[in-house]
């Protein structure tokens, strides 16, 4: 008549494990990560992308390809995060 | 300690993922040399050279995309205009296909932003070819070779994404490397005469380079034309600016191809756009230069497409 009780008590600390291991695993992680990543070259190529357009307006740049190149990889950093 | 240190540091930033807009800017000359051509997959690659030189491209099958492109000379022709179906003049001279994957956008007006964007509005454009894409996969499809090439190179039939594709492809491929001016910058001083070098510098200092730079020479940014005084026709006032690679082999010049000439072509930019009056002696330097942007294709030199 005793092992009901901790059948069931052991039943219930399953359930409850399973329950807090679904809680704690996060589908969209990955997603979150890639997303993340994406903001912070984003956030580079602009800084670069300001450094050169700064660089061209006062004469020390004179190859624009630089600048079509962070453009571009802006437009495309947009859209992986969209 | 200090070695581990930079050890670790050259790990850390041989692990960070390139990002091309933070590569520092060559600090030498505002030109940089044409590269290879980018890898690509050879059954795409031979897929599209097949549909470049395929009439079943165009409204009836009468022209192809290399019947104005002709990459065996220039990558254009000698024409002034090309024609329409319906027998009146194009709009706008055909420029080259080579290195045409090197511009930023596409087309005198640039008002492409790829190389798939372009091919599509050509092939439906009633007067390039005048057909549409749908037509082209269906005639396409009824044949089992070129289904069979399809297959190898996309794993299915022909559809709209991969025709354009492949043709994006074999364009991309189309890229000159090898002129003389580039094996200047690379290093061998020997590459320039001492009247091309001249002419270069005349190039810079009169600020041609200003929108002619980059690896294309030119091909990076929208500029007004006829600033100063009328180039040619006035329409559009807004053009990309056309690239300088191989235009001593790329007669006639501008939008509207009134210069028939590249010394009549370099005076009027120089009054047009410089509010400068070039001498003999300055256009035959500039023209100089401007001769040894031509490059390679598969080896051999580009040449001036017959009239």
């Amino acid at each position: 008549m005793k092992v009901m009780p901790a059948a069931a008590a052991v039943l219930l600390v399953l359930v409850l494990l399973t329950w807090l291991s679904f809680r704690a695993s996060n589908m969209d992680a990955e997603r979150f990560d890639r997303a993340l990543g994406a903001l912070d070259r984003f956030a580079m190529v602009e800084s670069a992308l300001q450094r050169d357009v700064l660089s061209a307006r006062a004469g020390m740049l004179r190859n624009y390809d630089p600048l079509v190149r962070e453009v571009t990889a802006l437009n495309e950093l947009g859209q992986a995060v969209a | 300690m200090a070695s581990l240190l930079v050890i670790v540091a050259t790990a850390a930033a041989a692990s960070q993922p390139e990002i091309p807009g933070l590569q520092a800017p060559p600090d030498q000359e505002p030109i940089s040399s044409v590269p290879s051509p980018p890898p690509a997959d050879p059954f795409k690659l031979a897929l599209g050279e097949r549909l470049f030189a395929d009439p079943r491209l165009s409204r009836g099958g009468s022209r192809a995309c290399s019947s104005c492109h002709d990459v065996g000379t220039n990558g254009a022709d000698g024409n002034r205009h090309d024609k329409a179906f319906d027998g009146s003049d194009l709009p706008f001279n055909t420029t080259t296909v080579f290195n045409a994957a090197l511009s930023f956008r596409l087309g005198w007006e640039g008002g492409f932003r790829t190389l798939e964007a372009q091919a599509e509005a050509l092939l439906e454009n009633s007067g390039p070819m005048g057909t549409t894409i749908a037509e082209v996969v269906g005639k396409l499809s009824a044949d089992p070779k070129i289904t069979r090439q399809f297959g190898e190179a996309y794993g299915h039939s022909p559809d709209r994404a991969s025709l354009l594709d492949a043709i994006a492809t074999y364009e991309r491929s189309l890229l000159t490397p090898g002129s003389r001016f580039d094996h200047w910058l690379d290093g061998d001083a020997a590459s320039l005469s001492i009247e091309e070098q001249n002419g270069y510098q005349l190039f810079k200092s009169l600020g041609c380079v200003s929108c002619h730079q980059g690896v294309n020479v030119g091909g990076n940014l929208f500029q007004r034309q006829g600033i100063f005084h009328p180039l040619a026709s006035p329409k559009p006032e807004i053009l990309r600016v056309p690239s300088l690679r191989n235009v001593a082999i790329t007669p006639p010049y501008f939008h509207d191809g009134s210069a028939p000439t590249l010394d009549e072509a370099v005076r009027r930019m120089a009054a047009a756009q410089l509010d400068r009056a070039l001498s003999d002696h300055q256009v035959e330097a500039i023209v100089a230069f401007l001769s040894t942007l031509t490059g390679t294709y598969r080896g051999t030199s580009l040449v001036v497409a017959p009239q």
